[in-house]
């Protein structure tokens, strides 16, 4: 009685110092809603990382918006006021109808100095090839049919038209643009004009403070097109997923999280007649996840809405702890003493939460940040929530109950406590235990295992038609995949880059790459100007600039003067002022540096069939072939089996703390009850055809956790006290109540966890008794 | 008496572009007559469902010995499509409508993204909005001037207001009778200027002939 009474007083300074942190750390709560975060920062080699992040940070930040109305002067009109109220946002670092043509005209005067160095593929080969003269001819053609003015400048800058031809392979520009009579970019989708806005947010579209200032703007943006006669909006970009996950994710933690209230509510009602109860049935919960939740916060310094999301949900499991003392107090009644019951609840209560921290914290071994997280909110909300019902419940619930349980649902009870040991010893072992053979023989055999990350989280069906369409108006996208170039000095990356380029060519020839974009093609190593330098000259001796002067009867001092220039040594086009003119670009090529080492990225379109590109580069030192997607699916699969393994360290930590009080024999059949029920659901799931993914280890991993409880409370009740019974059953619904209705969710990694709950824990009921097998002699505490 | 005559004959040469650009005395954001005028030949030239007809391009540049000369047809319908098919000395057709530039190359067509060659598409748009005398495009972007002559002839003149623009074109002037533009001369800063002129009526005898 002593220890009940001091761990009591203990748990209740505990829960007030849990409210102190809670009042201190509420307010500084940070959320992030990024998937990928719940994963480790695995790369596979140096710089891949930082190229990560740099494609990313272009890619998902860009937001795109075509408006269209029946008048294209109105919708015009609506995106210019869409562009102000994107603008007004502190969310969009910028929204432009237009194009910025500075830093363009800037490009093309640096490489108008330079014009004799600057040659492209095509150029190159045809003047090798000998097309001198049709290189003329074309260029003659293109100056004299032009319309309109500035010919002198172009005779001057660009007199054959390989300047041109350079511009056009670095910058392809998008596919299908065009320019309106306002300057605006208009693209036509299907025939029908839109106006294109194109913004560019101010952080990632993961961080829900953005997310959530980005919705609000859009909406009052967009508004008005849509309020026009015929107006229409079609939109892309990684923004539009990511609220779109969050709609749904809030959609389904309101819907799921309604439905599990009412049933709760509901049947604890029905239960214990008291409406009082309800609140109080909450409160540990709620103690629970406060406390989980700033504990995450001053460990990881923010929360993912992933592990706000699981760790609640595990921590909800805290409702069980309030049953046993409602069920215990309850089926007491008149004879209910506070210290006495509380000492019989002392020993499966405090043993449950032990083994079950122990089982989550041993998800920090997994090594998934998110994971880690989920760990830690749910193993101190558990704990916390132990804290609540042993340190406060004693106080609001010291006096006898005044109503007792339904008669009805007594009976029930004391039908199953005559029969449930019938689990444990049942008639005819044998046939059982074959029975039992033959659905796991069957199981595995059909067992699938998947850790594709794609079938795992399905975007929104019209979303993704939306964006193919917005994709179909504007060309190719780029791939996610690309390639990582490194080398020891700038010079060294450009021949490297160069080489790849050469056999990326071949497959653009070949129609087996839509394009790809790559520094080298911006800035020629010095070896290539050389080589470009010699061809151009190749090119002038054969004639082809004298041509094009004699076609268009240039005067004399100005022939000269111009042949003289084009055939003058130069300086070669060099690193630093051609990365400044080039780094304001919002297309510029990706370069950093990391541990002295240059690496750049090569990003590819139109990419059908990656395997070419992979046999392509193949045996090209120092090039590395990336997939974001298929790193985190390997990631993932990597983690499944350490999950797998991890369980079984759970199994084999639980035994170790319970071996000193029930004995080998005893832990055995405790274990027992879990791990039937785990291996009867991966069973069932593979007869039902659902792949296995690390979603379903983890479930597993709490199908372990909750059902050890269950085992525990019947073993320490010798199976014989209907109050644990009770208890233990509605445990059990509240716990499919909470976790079997995100089966239904949309994202299929969060059904699939459903899943295996609602089956492992009704199998973990079931297979409860099992721990009965082996008692011997008295366990209780006091 | 060498020297005499050289001088005359600069002054000729000096006086020769004033006398065509005396519209540039005529502004019209000062004068409500003159704006008024314009409006209704405005009007008149946007109500016009299709215009069509032959051009001759002559480009008089300072490093040329000749002047370039390039002949074709155009076509500008009511719903802004705009044909531009040269003929002479190659044959070369453009087709605009709506910002979409596609340049057809001895059967072979391409399209033309305004990033890979600016001053051609700002040629088809200015140019759609210049043959039916869109007031709003061409106000947004020019200084106007404007003068009617005898005999129902008319004069416009367009000054940039852009810089950037300004870099690469001092001026326009644009002369016409009643609602049809018969000769657009462009000045760049450096001296060198381009003159279209159209011809709509042996476009339309000829199109009558193909019908019949």
């Amino acid at each position: 009685m002593k220890l009940t009474r001091r761990v009591s007083r203990a748990c209740l300074l505990l829960v007030a110092l849990i409210l102190l942190l809670l009042v201190f750390t509420l307010p500084r709560l940070q959320f992030d809603n990024d998937l990928l975060a719940l994963f480790p920062d695995s790369t596979d080699f140096q710089g891949q990382s930082q190229a990560d992040q740099l494609l990313t940070e272009r890619i998902t930040r860009q937001v795109f918006l075509l408006l269209s109305a029946d008048n294209y002067s109105a919708a015009q009109d609506a995106a210019e006021s869409a562009q102000n109220t994107l603008r007004a946002c502190d969310c969009f670092a910028s929204a432009e109808l237009t194009v910025d043509a500075e830093p363009s005209v800037a490009l093309h005067r640096h490489y108008g100095q330079h014009l004799p160095l600057l040659l492209t593929a095509q150029t190159r080969q045809r003047i090798q090839a000998g097309e001198s003269e049709q290189i003329a001819q074309e260029a003659l053609r293109r100056l004299l049919t032009n319309p309109g003015t500035g010919l002198a400048q172009q005779l001057s800058h660009d007199p054959l038209g390989t300047l041109s031809a350079y511009l056009r392979q670095v910058r392809p520009g998008l596919q299908g643009v065009h320019v309106d009579d306002r300057g605006y970019l208009s693209v036509r989708v299907n025939d029908q004009r839109f106006v294109l806005l194109q913004a560019e947010l101010a952080g990632s579209p993961y961080g829900l403070e953005l997310q959530s200032a980005a919705r609000t703007a859009l909406e009052k943006a967009l508004a008005p097109v849509q309020a026009l006669p015929g107006g229409e909006v079609i939109y892309a970009g990684a923004l539009f997923y990511t609220l779109s996950g969050s709609d749904a994710a809030r959609q389904e933690v309101s819907t799921v999280g309604l439905g599990s209230l009412l049933g709760i509510c509901l049947l604890l009602l029905v239960v214990f007649r008291s409406p009082w109860l309800l609140p109080l049935a909450s409160l540990p919960v709620a103690v629970g996840v406060g406390a989980g939740l700033s504990a995450t916060y001053w460990v990881f310094g923010s929360v993912h809405v992933i592990a706000l999301v699981f760790g609640a949900s595990l921590t909800g499991v805290a409702i069980d702890y309030s049953l046993h003392f409602f069920s215990r107090r309850q089926f007491l009644g008149p004879k209910w003493q506070v210290e006495r019951g509380l000492a019989s609840l002392l020993a499966p209560l405090s043993l449950g939460v032990v083994s079950t921290v122990a089982a989550y914290l041993s998800f920090t071994l997994a090594g998934f940040p998110g994971f880690s997280q989920i760990a830690v909110m749910s193993a101190t909300g558990l704990f916390a929530a132990y804290a609540t019902v042993m340190g406060l419940f004693p106080i609001l619930l010291a006096r006898p109950p005044k109503q007792s349980f339904p008669p009805g649902l007594m009976r029930c009870v004391e039908g199953w406590r005559r029969h449930h040991w019938r689990v444990a010893f049942p008639r005819r072992p044998g046939w059982v235990l074959l029975g039992l053979m033959v659905l796991l023989v069957l199981g595995f055999s059909q067992l699938r295992v998947t850790d594709d990350i794609r079938a795992m989280q399905v975007p929104d069906p019209a979303l993704q038609a939306m964006e193919d369409r917005f994709r179909s108006a504007l060309g190719e996208r780029t791939a996610l995949q690309y390639l990582l170039v490194d080398a020891a000095s700038r010079q060294e990356l450009l021949e490297q880059l160069e080489r790849l380029g050469h056999r990326l060519d071949a497959l653009v020839a070949d129609e087996q790459l839509g394009g790809y974009q790559s520094l080298a093609q911006w800035l020629p190593s010095q070896a290539r100007q050389q080589e470009n330098r010699q061809l151009w000259e190749q090119l002038l001796d054969a004639g082809a600039l004298t041509q094009v002067l004699d076609g268009l009867q240039v005067a004399a001092p100005f022939r000269v003067e111009l042949q003289e220039r084009l055939l003058a040594a130069q300086a070669p086009l060099d690193w630093d002022s051609t990365w400044a003119v080039l780094e304001p670009l919002p297309d510029a090529p990706i370069y950093f540096t990391e541990q002295g080492r240059h690496f750049s990225a090569v990003t590819l379109r139109g990419l059908d069939e990656p395997e070419r590109v992979i046999e392509a580069v193949t045996g090209l030192d120092s090039v590395h072939w990336v997939d974001p997607v298929e790193r985190t699916s390997r990631l993932l699969a990597d983690y499944r089996q350490m999950a797998g393994i991890l369980l079984l360290l759970a199994y084999a930590c639980i035994g170790l703390l319970l071996s000193g009080r029930y004995g080998i024999k005893g832990v055995l059949w405790t274990l027992a009850a879990p791990a039937t029920a785990s291996l009867v659901t991966l069973a069932l799931l593979a007869l039902a055809g659902q792949p296995i993914s690390v979603f379903n280890m983890m479930a597993l991993l709490l199908v372990l956790g909750i059902g050890i409880d269950y085992a525990l409370f019947l073993r320490e009740s010798r199976g014989s006290r209907c109050d644990t019974l009770l208890s233990v059953g509605l445990c059990m619904c509240t716990t499919v109540l909470s976790f079997g209705l995100l089966s239904l969710s949309s994202t299929a990694a969060i059904a699939s966890f459903g899943l295996t709950l609602l089956f492992g824990i009704v199998l973990g009921f079931a297979c409860a008794p099992l721990a009965l097998r082996g008692l011997s002699g008295s366990m209780d505490l006091d | 008496m060498k020297g005499f005559g050289r001088a005359l004959l600069l002054l000729w040469m000096l006086a020769l572009p004033a006398a065509a650009e005396t519209v540039f005395s005529y502004p019209v954001d000062e004068n409500p007559q003159r704006q008024q005028q314009l409006a209704a030949l405005a009007d008149a030239m946007s109500a016009t469902a299709r215009i069509e007809g032959r051009f001759t391009q002559t480009k008089r540049l300072q490093i040329l010995t000749q002047p370039l000369i390039s002949k074709g047809r155009f076509v500008l319908d009511a719903e802004g499509y705009f044909s531009w098919e040269i003929q002479q000395p190659f044959v070369q057709a453009y087709h605009y409508r709506d910002g979409e530039l596609i340049r057809t190359v001895d059967g072979v067509q391409e399209q033309i993204a305004p990033a890979d060659e600016p001053s051609l598409h700002g040629f088809f748009q200015f140019f759609s909005a210049l043959l039916q005398l869109t007031e709003a495009d061409l106000d947004g972007h020019f200084t106007r001037y404007f003068r009617t002559l005898e005999s129902d002839h008319w004069e416009l003149g367009l000054r940039p207001k852009d810089r950037r623009m300004a870099r690469v074109l001092e001026h326009l002037v644009v002369m016409g009778q009643g609602e049809q533009i018969d000769t657009v001369r462009l000045r760049e800063p450096s001296g060198d200027s381009t003159e279209l002129s159209f011809d709509y009526q042996r476009e339309a005898s000829s199109n009558s002939g193909a019908a019949q």
